[in-house]
C-alpha cells in the first residue's frame, strides 16, 4: 500500500538554520512585516535551488508570496511598490496580492507601507494515503436504474494530473473531461504527480455520466480562480481532496473555509477530503504552570518531541490557536528544538507578531542539517491562554497526540461536506482508518459528515488510499443522487446522503464517523416533487406508471395545467409553464399524481427562481 | 352601461395575467372563513361581516356593535390557514378593520429526505395584512338606495424557501341593497397591485367578482338566504367564469345551516357547513361556525371560525 500525504505548505515557514542556536532566546522580537519563515531568504544564507522549491512556494526560480495589505492603503499602490522591487504580480483577492519575486530582492519589501504581512503563498497539499466503492456504496444499483450522474457538473479542484492523457486513452476518464490548468506549469506535469487524476477516475467510477471539470491548483489565489470558474460552469459539486493546514484556526474560518461556505451559498456541495491527520495532531489549552513561558505538554514537560530525526529529513509544522483569524491578539510562538546530550536546544523558531491584524497561525518547515532527537515547543509572548493545535506535517512522530479535533482545513468550513475513510476490508462495520481525521472543530461542530471507501482499486495508484479517495467515492455518490433529483438543491443532495448514511460506531451521529458511511438507496417513493426548483429546466416527476395523470393547481385550487405520462418511461415531466405556455410565477403549487389504479396523491411543489438561478 | 361595464371587464381581463399560475400570491384568493366557504365561497353581495376584510371590504359594513373581532384556523389540502381581524364601528357607521391570514405549509412526504437541525428545509409560508375602511354611503346621504363602499389596503409576503415575493394590493368593492335590504348586488375588485422578488416582478392575482344575495324571512323562527358570485374576469378573459353559490337557512336566529357549491375548471365541488350564533351579552352576538368542502382534485378542507361583537350597540341597517 503506498501511503501518500499532500501538505499544504503554511503562511509561516521557517527554514532550519545549518547550526543550531545553542540556547533558547526569545526576547526582544522585532516587529516585520516579513514573515520570520523568509529570515533565512533575507540574511543571504545560500540555499540551493531544490532546496528553495522543497521549502518554498516557487515559481520559474522565484519565490511565491502573498502580501496582505492592511486597508489604510489602496491595493494598487501597493502592487505597484512591489512591482518596483521587483516582483511580478500574479494574482489579487480581496486584500491578499499574489507575486513572484527573487529571493535576494524579498529584503527590499521590508517597511512597505500598506502592507500588513508579507510571507510564503499558502499550498495545498492533496490528501492521498490510494474500486471496490461502486458496489459497497450502491452505486452500481443506482447505475442500474438510470442514474448515473447525468446532467450533473462535478468540478475537481486539485494539485496534479500527470497521466491525465494516459487514463482517459485507457479509457478510466471519459474524453469529455474539461482541463484548466491554474498554475501555469502545465495541466500534465509530472512533477506535480497524478492525485488529481486518480481522485477523478474515483469521481468516474461513481458517476460514470458526470460531466467533469478538472483544475489544476497550487496556491490559494489559484484555488478562488478554480472555484469561480466551476462555478462560471455551473458545478453541482465540488470536490477537494486536498487540505490547508494553517488556514484556519478550526472554527471553519479564514479565505480557504469562505470559498468552501461561497460554494455552497450557490447551490454547489463541496466535498472534501477531512484530512489524515488523526495521528499527526496535538491540542490542549495553553498551560504554563511554572511560568516559563513555554507550553507545560505535561507536568514535567515543555517539549512535544517527534522522535530520532535523520540529516535530510523535512520537518513541516503547524501551530494555530483559537483566535480571530486576521485578527489575532495573542502573540504565540513555535520551537523546534534539539537534544543536545543535556539540554533542548533551539533550531528553529517561528515568531511572527500577532498583535491584532495577524492570524493565529504559526510554521516551520525545513530540512534537517543534524542528526538527532527533535522536539516541538510553544511559547506565549504575551496574550491569553488558548486552545492550541500542532499538526505535524511530514517526519517525526509527536509523542503527545490527539485524534480528535485532527480535522483539517477546509473541512472545518461550515458547509464542508467532510469526509473520513474506510478500509474497503472494514467497510461493514469499521473502524475508520486510523489516519483519518475526527471532529469536532474548534467551535465543537460535528465533523466529518460521512465516510467514504479508500484503499480502492485504483488505475493510477493500484490501491487508493486515504481520505483523498474517500472524499471523490462520497462527490460521485452525490452526483448520482442529484442525477435523481435533478431539481434539488445542495443541501437536499446533503441531507439525502446523510440520511441514508449507514450508521456506525455508537448510535447516531458521531465525531468519527459522522452520520456513518455512505449508502446509496433508491428512494421508492415518487419523488422530484416537493424540491425546491431553482428555474433551471424541466421538473421530473418519477417512478409513475404509464396513464397517470398529473395535475398542477394554484395553492387557491385553481388549474395550473395537467400532464399525462403517454409511456413506459415511468416519468413525467413539467415545463414549469401553464397551460397557456407562460411561465408560471414563483409559489407553491398542489400537484396531484392519479396513477391509472386509481391511487391519488397529493404534494407540493415550490418553485423559486431568484438565488440560485 | 352594459357596454362600458363590458368594456371595464375587458381592460382588466387585458392587465390580468392570461392563463392561472401566470401571478404570484395565489393564496390571496383561498377563502379563510368558514361562513363564506360553506357558501362555496360566495360572498361579494354579503355586508356585516367581519370577513369583509379578504373579500368585499364594503361587507364590513352593518356589524351590530362598535367592536368586532374574528378568527379562524383551517385544514387546507395539506397546509394550515389561519386569518385574524379587528373591526372598529363609529357611530356614524364607518368601518375601519385590520385583518391579517396566512399558510403555514407543513412538512410532508417527499422523495428526498429532510432532516430537522440542518435547515429550515424548504420552509415557507404566506401573508397578508391589511387596513380596511368602509362607509355605509347610502345612509348617511341618505339616500333612497342604500349602499356602502369600501376599500383595502394590504401588504402580501410569501417565502418560498430563499426567495420572497413582496406585495403591496388595494381591494375595492361596493354592495348596494335593495327591497328593505333583503336583495343585495356586490362588486369586489381583489388584489390590485404589484409586487415581486428580487429577482422579477409579479402582479398578484386580480380577480374581479360580481356578486348577488337575497334574504328570506320565511317566518319569524325561519330565514333562508342565498348567495352568488360569478368570476367576470375569466368571463372577460374568454374563459368558463368560476361560479360559486349557498344557501342558508337560519332557525331561531341561533343555528345556521349551509350549503353551497362551486363550479371551476369542469370541476364541481360541494360544501357545506353550520354554525350558532349566541348573545353572550344584549346586542353582543358570538358565533361559531365550521365548514368543509371536498375540494375534490386537491383534498378535503376543513375550516372553523368565530367571531364576536361587542361595545355599544351600532344602529344594524344592513343584513348579512
Amino acid at each position: 500500500m503506498e501511503r501518500h500525504f499532500f501538505i499544504l505548505i503554511v503562511l509561516l515557514t521557517t527554514v532550519l538554520p545549518a547550526a543550531g542556536i545553542e540556547e533558547i532566546s526569545r526576547k526582544g522580537k522585532k516587529s516585520s512585516i516579513l514573515s520570520s519563515s523568509l529570515s533565512e531568504v533575507t540574511g543571504g544564507t545560500a540555499r540551493s535551488t531544490e532546496q528553495f522549491r522543497r521549502e518554498y512556494p516557487m515559481r520559474d526560480g522565484a519565490m511565491v508570496l502573498h502580501a496582505r495589505v492592511n486597508g489604510k492603503r489602496d491595493r494598487a499602490d501597493t502592487s505597484a511598490d512591489i512591482v518596483r522591487a521587483g516582483g511580478i504580480i500574479t494574482g489579487e483577492s480581496k486584500d491578499i496580492i499574489e507575486f513572484s519575486i527573487a529571493p535576494d530582492t524579498i529584503r527590499l519589501l521590508e517597511g512597505m507601507s500598506g502592507v500588513a504581512h508579507i510571507g510564503p503563498a499558502m499550498r495545498a497539499i492533496p490528501l492521498v494515503i490510494e474500486g471496490e466503492n461502486v458496489v459497497l456504496t450502491k452505486a452500481s444499483n443506482m447505475h442500474t436504474n438510470g442514474y448515473d450522474g447525468r446532467g450533473i457538473k462535478v468540478g475537481i479542484i486539485d494539485l496534479g494530473f500527470y497521466s491525465n492523457t494516459q487514463a482517459i486513452a485507457a479509457g478510466e476518464l471519459p474524453s469529455t473531461v474539461i482541463t484548466r490548468d491554474f498554475t501555469g506549469t502545465g495541466f500534465e506535469a509530472s512533477a506535480d504527480g497524478v492525485h488529481g487524476t486518480a481522485v477523478a477516475e474515483v469521481v468516474h467510477e461513481m458517476a460514470p455520466a458526470a460531466q467533469l471539470y478538472l483544475c489544476k491548483v497550487r496556491y490559494s489565489l489559484e484555488l478562488q480562480q478554480a472555484y469561480d470558474y466551476c462555478k462560471s460552469m455551473g458545478a453541482h459539486i465540488i470536490n477537494h481532496s486536498a487540505a490547508w493546514v494553517g488556514a484556519s484556526t478550526g472554527r471553519g474560518d479564514g479565505p480557504i473555509c469562505a470559498i468552501v461556505n461561497d460554494a455552497y451559498s450557490n447551490n454547489i456541495l463541496w466535498v472534501n477530503a477531512a484530512g489524515n491527520h488523526a495521528q499527526m495532531h496535538w491540542q490542549g489549552t495553553y498551560s504554563d504552570a511554572n511560568a516559563d513561558e513555554l507550553h507545560d505538554f505535561s507536568g514535567t514537560s515543555y517539549v512535544n518531541t517527534l522522535g530520532p530525526l535523520a540529516g535530510g529529513q523535512v520537518v513541516n509544522i503547524v501551530l494555530t490557536w483559537d483566535d480571530v483569524w486576521g485578527a489575532s491578539t495573542n502573540d504565540y510562538d513555535l520551537l523546534l528544538l534539539r537534544w543536545n546530550g543535556s539540554a533542548w536546544s533551539l533550531v528553529a523558531i517561528s515568531e511572527d507578531t500577532q498583535n491584532g491584524d495577524d492570524n493565529p497561525v504559526e510554521g516551520i518547515v525545513g530540512t534537517i542539517g543534524t542528526a538527532g532527537t527533535y522536539a516541538v515547543a510553544v511559547g506565549k509572548y504575551s496574550g491569553e491562554a488558548k486552545k492550541l493545535r500542532i499538526f505535524n506535517l511530514s517526519a517525526g512522530n509527536l509523542t503527545y497526540k490527539s485524534t480528535a479535533g485532527s480535522v483539517t482545513t477546509p473541512s472545518d468550513a461550515k458547509h464542508a461536506f467532510a469526509v473520513g475513510a474506510i478500509n474497503y476490508a472494514n467497510w461493514p462495520s469499521g473502524p475508520q482508518e486510523s489516519y483519518s481525521s475526527l471532529g469536532p472543530t474548534v467551535d465543537g461542530r460535528l465533523k466529518p459528515e460521512i465516510c467514504g471507501v479508500d484503499n480502492n482499486t485504483n488505475y493510477m495508484y493500484v490501491r487508493f488510499t486515504g481520505t483523498s479517495s474517500a472524499s471523490p467515492c462520497v462527490a460521485g455518490a452525490a452526483a448520482v443522487i442529484w442525477s435523481a433529483y435533478q431539481n434539488c438543491a445542495a443541501r437536499d443532495v446533503w441531507n439525502a446522503l446523510i440520511h441514508y448514511a449507514r450508521d456506525l460506531g455508537p448510535a447516531g451521529p458521531d465525531n468519527t464517523y459522522g452520520y456513518g458511511a455512505v449508502n446509496i438507496e433508491v428512494v421508492k417513493r415518487f419523488a422530484a416533487i416537493n424540491n425546491a426548483y431553482r428555474g433551471v429546466g424541466d421538473i421530473i416527476i418519477d417512478q409513475v406508471p404509464q396513464g397517470t395523470v398529473i395535475r398542477i393547481y394554484a395553492v387557491s385550487g385553481k388549474i395550473v395545467t395537467a400532464l399525462r405520462v403517454a409511456d413506459a418511461s415511468g416519468s413525467a415531466r413539467w415545463n414549469v409553464r401553464n397551460a397557456g405556455g407562460t411561465a408560471v410565477a414563483p409559489g407553491v403549487y398542489y400537484c396531484t399524481v392519479q396513477e391509472p389504479s386509481g391511487v391519488m396523491r397529493t404534494t407540493r411543489i415550490m418553485i423559486t427562481r431568484s438565488r440560485y438561478q | 352601461m352594459r357596454s362600458r361595464i363590458v368594456a371595464v371587464l375587458f381592460f382588466c381581463g387585458s392587465i390580468a395575467h392570461p392563463y392561472v399560475g401566470a401571478s404570484a400570491l395565489e393564496f390571496m384568493n383561498i377563502d379563510m372563513c368558514a361562513v363564506s366557504s360553506s357558501f362555496g365561497g360566495a360572498g361579494s353581495a354579503s355586508s356585516g361581516t367581519i370577513e369583509g376584510v379578504y373579500k368585499n371590504p364594503s361587507s364590513i359594513t352593518g356589524l351590530p356593535t362598535a367592536f368586532s373581532v374574528y378568527g379562524s384556523y383551517a385544514l387546507y389540502v395539506l397546509d394550515s390557514l389561519y386569518s385574524g381581524a379587528f373591526a372598529y364601528q363609529f357611530e356614524n357607521g364607518i368601518v375601519l378593520a385590520f385583518g391579517t391570514k396566512g399558510i403555514f405549509y407543513n412538512a410532508i412526504e417527499a422523495g428526498i429526505p429532510y432532516t430537522s437541525g440542518f435547515s429550515t428545509n424548504l420552509g415557507a409560508f404566506d401573508l397578508y395584512a391589511a387596513g380596511a375602511i368602509a362607509l355605509p354611503l347610502g345612509d348617511m346621504l341618505s339616500l333612497p338606495i342604500g349602499f356602502s363602499v369600501g376599500a383595502t389596503l394590504g401588504y402580501a409576503l410569501e417565502v418560498l424557501d430563499t426567495t420572497a415575493i413582496h406585495a403591496f394590493v388595494a381591494s375595492v368593492g361596493g354592495v348596494a341593497f335593495f327591497v328593505e335590504r333583503k336583495l343585495t348586488g356586490g362588486v369586489t375588485i381583489k388584489n390590485i397591485g404589484f409586487g415581486g422578488t428580487d429577482a422579477e416582478t409579479i402582479l398578484p392575482p386580480l380577480e374581479i367578482l360580481l356578486g348577488a344575495g337575497y334574504t328570506w324571512d320565511v317566518i319569524d323562527a325561519l330565514s333562508l338566504k342565498g348567495l352568488l358570485d360569478i368570476d367576470a374576469l375569466s368571463f372577460a378573459q374568454g374563459g368558463i367564469p368560476t361560479v360559486r353559490a349557498g344557501v342558508e337557512v337560519l332557525i331561531m336566529k341561533f343555528a345556521a345551516v349551509r350549503l353551497g357549491c362551486v363550479y371551476a375548471d369542469s370541476q364541481f365541488d360541494i360544501t357545506a357547513g353550520a354554525g350558532a350564533k349566541f348573545s353572550l351579552t344584549a346586542g353582543a352576538p358570538f358565533s361559531v361556525d365550521y365548514s368543509f368542502s371536498t375540494a375534490t382534485w386537491i383534498g378535503m378542507r376543513h375550516t372553523l371560525s368565530m367571531s364576536y361583537s361587542f361595545g355599544d350597540i351600532r344602529g344594524q341597517k344592513t343584513t348579512r
